[in-house]
């Protein structure tokens, strides 16, 4: 299957791999979530929370020298007896199809909002998910392409920035800073903007794929420092272009800025450039799906990779559409991304001291 | 290979069932285009109601189909148009909504809620306050041609654009709303029989309209509200205080810069001290009056007179605003960035602005005399 093929991960493809795991539904009401959470001059909040997933993702780095490479699989199953793991790895499996439902749920529901109103949510779903089943039964490098283009239509959104200059003012990002938070600062709240950053933990499934030394690696401090950078600017635009008050009160401060873009010949083109989002939310599903085959695989071996495909993309689809409205789906993704966030530290937190336990009784052995 | 046929089979299938359950027919739809709001009138069957007036353009462009119902909120009123209309009435091209200027001093953010609640609706819809009946303009026929929405919308971009005044849209009346060092403004319009008119700057202190900035005064709040880049001034001087007569200055482009000279105190109960330094410069193309405009001299001594002219003009527009309460140039945004935040969160802006003493330096350069000496 994927050990076929020779090609191995590059640093260009992870990083923007990471940037788009990263990038989902959060992102459309982070500059909320911070004025809510953070309150005035926000953003700063975004430098001082990025830092501590560059630390996560260096853990993920100490954790690849560990191993040599190996995946976190081979780690676990080289100390614990496979009847412990399976267990885990069914929870896994599921909690990671689950979390790629509600982020793509949450992202037709906010869609809804905007167009398609009348159309039955489990019909897009079902989309969706078929979207999601055509990249899932590929293999990794294949998956990896696919969201270079996607890329490539997320970030050209980037393009739109110069657009708002003209509206934005520095008067209006005030000149005091974390004042104004709602409930005053709380760590939940704080909690609540650094899972803007959760999504880049699928990479240690990638484990395998990258060469031996870890040279792609850099590639995820690249990706995470790209979105971090994106994070700000947005943040920072909609800070200048509404009043502080303003983005507390407003659902979706986002999709708000991009309202405002008129063409000569066309006006609500936020309608269109909201639809690129798609990719962004198809990719941090993927990841997620791709985290859950995997696992899946590692207790049932011998079926075939469709038949993972398929049963995971079922369970994304039936956890789907459990979820009818708006006010759920952010409940759960925000469960869910806290759980993750937590898990993402958990990781290589429990598979370094395995990886290094293995390491020196592999090197005592070569000696005695 | 035969899932992924019958995977696209399903996506074929599907695609075009997403099409059936949520068509927009062009031809079966009505644009609103214009959306009035007024006082319903005394009596008491219209107690806290309004009178809702929504244009809809024909889809030759040159007439529009008009409705009007008194109700509680725009959309019970959009219940009784859509039992009228033969097409389903959509939100979606909105341009304009308009406020009858008794209803705007009553106040308007119920309304303006929910037109920004509305997903349909985009933050560039113009928000207009009229004088006199928003029903009645909407009917007349104008020479200009089309329909009174597509006039409205021409001549409010025409004009804010010669005067570089700010759109006044859903998105800046909302941005102000919540800004608490700043009060939201809107273009005035009146109906005349043959025409239009821009009318001036309703002044509001949060969502109710308080005063208004008259037009002759409105190259004077641009200058005071922001940057100006091209704009015309017509000098009138008046009194003996002056050597000239009239001068005008076109093309004038401005700058301001607010100075925070002493922050307001609680304690003592005083208002801060503000000074808006303004500069401008411009083509003079018209002068009459016992300046000699050839001369190097003198034309420092007429740049002093305008100078002089355009701080008076706009110290008085000040004060009617701190009459207003309306603090529409945003002397708060900074006078709050620098103070602390805990102290600004304790003062009422509104009472404080209108107590505040606030002066204006202004800097008059004269680019050219045009092509006399």
């Amino acid at each position: 299957m994927q050990g076929m093929t020779k090609e191995k991960i590059n640093s260009f493809h992870l990083a923007l791999f990471v940037y788009m795991c990263e990038l989902d539904g959060t992102v459309f009401s982070l500059a909320r979530t911070i004025a809510e959470n953070v309150g005035t001059n926000g953003w700063v909040a975004i430098l001082l929370l990025s830092p501590i997933a560059l630390i996560n993702i260096f853990l993920y780095h100490i954790l690849f020298r560990a191993g040599e490479g190996r995946s976190a699989f081979e780690l676990l199953e080289g100390t614990f007896p496979k009847w412990i793991l399976s267990p885990f790895y069914i929870i896994l499996a599921a909690y990671w199809a689950w979390l790629g439902a509600i982020i793509g749920k949450h992202f037709l529901l906010i869609y809804q909002t905007f167009a398609f109103q009348t159309t039955s949510p489990t019909m897009l779903l079902a989309l969706y998910c078929l979207i999601v089943y055509t990249l899932l039964i590929k293999d990794i490098y294949s998956i990896l392409k696919a969201v270079t283009v996607f890329f490539i239509l997320t970030c050209s959104l980037n393009m739109l920035i110069p657009y708002f200059f003209r509206e934005w003012k520095l008067v209006r990002l005030t000149s005091s800073f974390f004042q104004g938070a709602e409930n005053g600062h709380t760590f939940h709240g704080w909690f609540e903007v650094y899972l803007a950053f959760v999504g880049f933990e699928v990479l240690l499934f990638l484990f395998p794929q990258m060469d031996k030394k870890g040279v792609a690696l850099r590639g995820a401090y690249y990706g995470h420092l790209m979105i971090t950078v994106i994070y700000i600017i947005s943040v920072i635009i909609a800070f200048g272009f509404f009043s502080f008050k303003e983005i507390q009160s407003l659902q979706y401060p986002l999709i708000n800025t991009l309202e405002y873009i008129e063409l000569p010949f066309l006006n609500r083109v936020e309608n269109l450039i909201f639809t690129v989002f798609l990719f962004a939310n198809l990719v941090s599903t993927i990841g997620y799906c791709y985290a859950s085959k995997v696992t899946l695989q590692r207790i049932v071996t011998k079926a075939p990779d469709k038949l993972f495909a398929i049963l995971i993309i079922a369970g994304v689809f039936v956890f789907g559409c459990f979820l009818q409205i708006l006010r759920d789906t952010e409940q759960w993704l925000d469960m869910g991304l806290m759980t993750e966030a937590l898990l993402s530290f958990a990781m290589p937190l429990v598979l370094i001291p395995v990886a290094l336990h293995q390491k020196n009784s592999r090197k005592k052995k070569e000696r005695g | 290979m035969t899932l992924r046929k019958l995977s696209l089979v399903i996506l074929a299938l599907a695609l075009p069932l997403i099409g059936c359950s949520d068509q927009r027919i062009i031809e079966k739809l009505g644009f609103i285009r214009t959306t009035a709001y007024e006082l319903a009138g005394d009596g008491e069957e219209n107690q806290g109601k309004i009178k809702v007036t929504v244009s809809i353009p024909k889809t030759t462009q040159k007439e529009a189909v008009q409705y009007s119902a008194v109700a509680k909120t725009a959309r019970e009123a959009r219940i009784v148009f859509d039992r009228q209309n033969d097409r389903r009435l959509v939100n979606g091209q909105m341009r304009q909504a308009l406020f009858g200027a008794s209803l705007a001093r009553e106040g308007v953010w119920t309304h303006i809620d929910s037109l920004m609640r509305d997903p349909s609706v985009g933050n560039r819809v113009h928000f207009l306050v009229v004088e006199g009946s928003a029903e009645e303009l909407l009917k007349r026929k104008y020479p200009q041609g089309g329909t009174a929405g597509e006039y409205i919308d021409n001549l409010i971009r025409v004009e804010t654009g010669a005067m570089n005044m700010p759109d006044t849209t859903l998105y800046s009346f909302a941005r102000d709303y919540y800004d608490d060092g700043i009060d939201p403004i809107a273009a005035i319009i009146r109906g005349q029989p043959e025409s239009i008119i821009f009318d001036g700057i309703a002044l509001f202190e949060r969502d109710r309209m308080t005063g208004k900035v008259e037009p002759d005064d409105l190259p004077y709040f641009g200058i005071l509200y922001g940057k100006v880049k091209s704009g015309d001034l017509f000098v009138d001087f008046t009194g003996d205080d002056y050597s000239s007569d009239v001068a005008s200055m076109l093309y004038f482009s401005s700058r301001r810069k607010i100075k925070v000279r002493s922050l307001p105190s609680l304690s003592r109960g005083t208002g801060p001290k503000v000074t808006v330094k303004v500069s401008l410069s411009g083509s003079l193309l018209e002068y009459v009056g016992t300046v000699e405009v050839s001369k190097r001299a003198e034309q420092a001594k007429l740049e002093k007179e305008i100078a002089k002219f355009v701080k008076l003009r706009c110290e008085r527009l000040i004060r009617r605003m701190q009459d207003a309460r309306a603090d529409a140039i945003g002397i708060g945004q900074y006078v709050r960035n620098s103070m602390r935040y805990s102290d600004w969160e304790k003062l009422d802006w509104a009472e404080t602005f209108s107590k505040a003493e606030i002066d204006v330096e202004v800097g008059v350069r004269i680019r050219n005399f045009g092509k006399r000496q």
